[in-house]
């Protein structure tokens, strides 16, 4: 479920989580891993506002991949292609 | 064991046994009335048909007193005025030539109609009596839903499960979470569709259960259902979290189908409740038939299933 629903709220749909990896990205360029032992970390902690498993953050990856959010250096490391500034 | 049913659970009996009647007709009515009528009296013998000759039109009787049932359920029985006078007339000629002086006397007719408590012709009777002119000492007469649900009533409790299965209890529901799991996947392999999104205004719950007239047993399985409410949500938060939006659909086609399907009366609503519970099973046991109540508390809260209360407006001074 990319966007939001009557019973999605927004951080439990592709699009706010693809919000939460685009934070992660912001201190550099990522490998799929590091990204989801961040989500990962972010799911046991009580700030959480809702679980995500590593199926949805291949999905959110995939469709910020789609819109040109994210895009993969020649090391293979993910990172942010619009504001390239914040991830070299 | 004994089993003990109050008198919410024979509300509850009574419904199910409603649903059984309108989904089944043909051969599944016929089944459904033999094994009814078996339970009521072990001498009632089922006549299974026989290559060419059929049943020789006697769908099962009981021989000490001469009773014979002949059914007849097609789909919609109000089309069928023409077919049921000339289904009555050529079975009773076809019972009466074989099994009169073959087998015992005929004292009794019943012409078991499936009638979906709608009731029957008055063209029908006419041709009842000619038969009993005609033939001395047999009693003809129409045997519809009313009757059979009758009988089913007065079966003892545990024959009445038997049928139906558990009568589930409100005021045990408890949510197994290991099961959820089962349950949702069997849901939404059930239907597909996307359903419009419905924003409910006013999501009140006890006036909910008000305006959609849904009784006491059936709002007592609401209530209790919601108080599983938090564990559901702690359950959509590590699980399934878009499984989330395919149960509305799922739910809402259910609602839909059964509203469609069920004709209108004044229990209408616990009907189409029972039956969305009913369909919603992925098998029989108490702990599936939780998780379902579990899930329709929480899909009627947001106003996926039932109808939604207008929202109260201010009258205006010169109305």
């Amino acid at each position: 479920m990319i966007l939001p629903s009557k019973h999605i709220r927004i951080s439990e749909s592709l699009i706010g989580l693809g919000a939460y990896l685009l934070k992660y990205l912001n201190d550099g360029p990522k490998s799929v891993d590091q990204l989801w032992f961040k989500v990962g970390k972010q799911n046991e902690t009580k700030k959480a506002f809702s679980y995500h498993g590593f199926d949805n953050v291949v999905l959110a990856l995939n469709y910020l991949f789609i819109i040109g959010a994210i895009d993969i250096n020649s090391e293979g490391l993910i990172y942010n292609a619009v504001n390239k500034t914040i991830s070299k | 064991m004994f089993v003990t049913l109050t008198a919410d659970d024979l509300y509850i009996a009574r419904k199910l046994f409603q649903l059984e009647i309108y989904k089944r007709n043909g051969q599944s009515y016929e089944d459904f009335f033999s094994k009814i009528m078996r339970l009521h009296n072990i001498d009632f013998i089922q006549i299974k048909p026989q290559g060419q000759f059929g049943d020789r039109k006697n769908d099962g009787f009981i021989k000490s007193t001469g009773q014979y049932y002949q059914v007849y359920a097609p789909e919609n029985l109000s089309h069928k005025e023409k077919d049921t006078i000339e289904k009555l007339v050529t079975d009773f000629n076809g019972l009466y030539a074989y099994w009169n002086a073959t087998v015992t006397p005929i004292l009794e007719f019943n012409f078991v109609l499936n009638d979906k408590y709608q009731g029957t012709y008055p063209s029908l009777h006419p041709e009842l009596t000619k038969i009993e002119g005609n033939h001395a000492g047999v009693k003809c007469k129409p045997f519809l839903s009313q009757h059979l649900e009758d009988i089913f009533l007065k079966l003892p409790h545990s024959n009445i499960e038997d049928v139906l299965g558990k009568i589930p209890t409100a005021e045990d529901i408890s949510l197994n979470v290991s099961n959820l799991n089962e349950v949702i996947e069997y849901l939404i392999s059930l239907k597909d569709g996307a359903s419009p999104e419905n924003f409910p205004v006013n999501p009140d719950f006890e006036e909910k259960i008000v305006f959609n007239s849904l009784s006491s047993p059936a709002a007592t399985f609401l209530r209790y259902g919601s108080y599983q409410d938090g564990a559901l949500k702690d359950f959509f938060k590590v699980n399934s979290t878009f499984a989330k939006d395919d149960l509305k659909n799922t739910f809402s086609k259910l609602y839909k189908d059964a509203v469609q399907e069920i004709p209108d009366s004044d229990s209408k609503n616990d009907l189409v409740f029972f039956d969305i519970a009913k369909k919603a099973y992925p098998k029989q046991g108490k702990v599936y038939q939780d998780a379902v109540f579990v899930l329709m508390a929480y899909f009627f809260s947001y106003c996926d299933i039932f109808e939604e209360p207008p929202l109260k407006q201010q009258q205006t001074l010169f109305q």
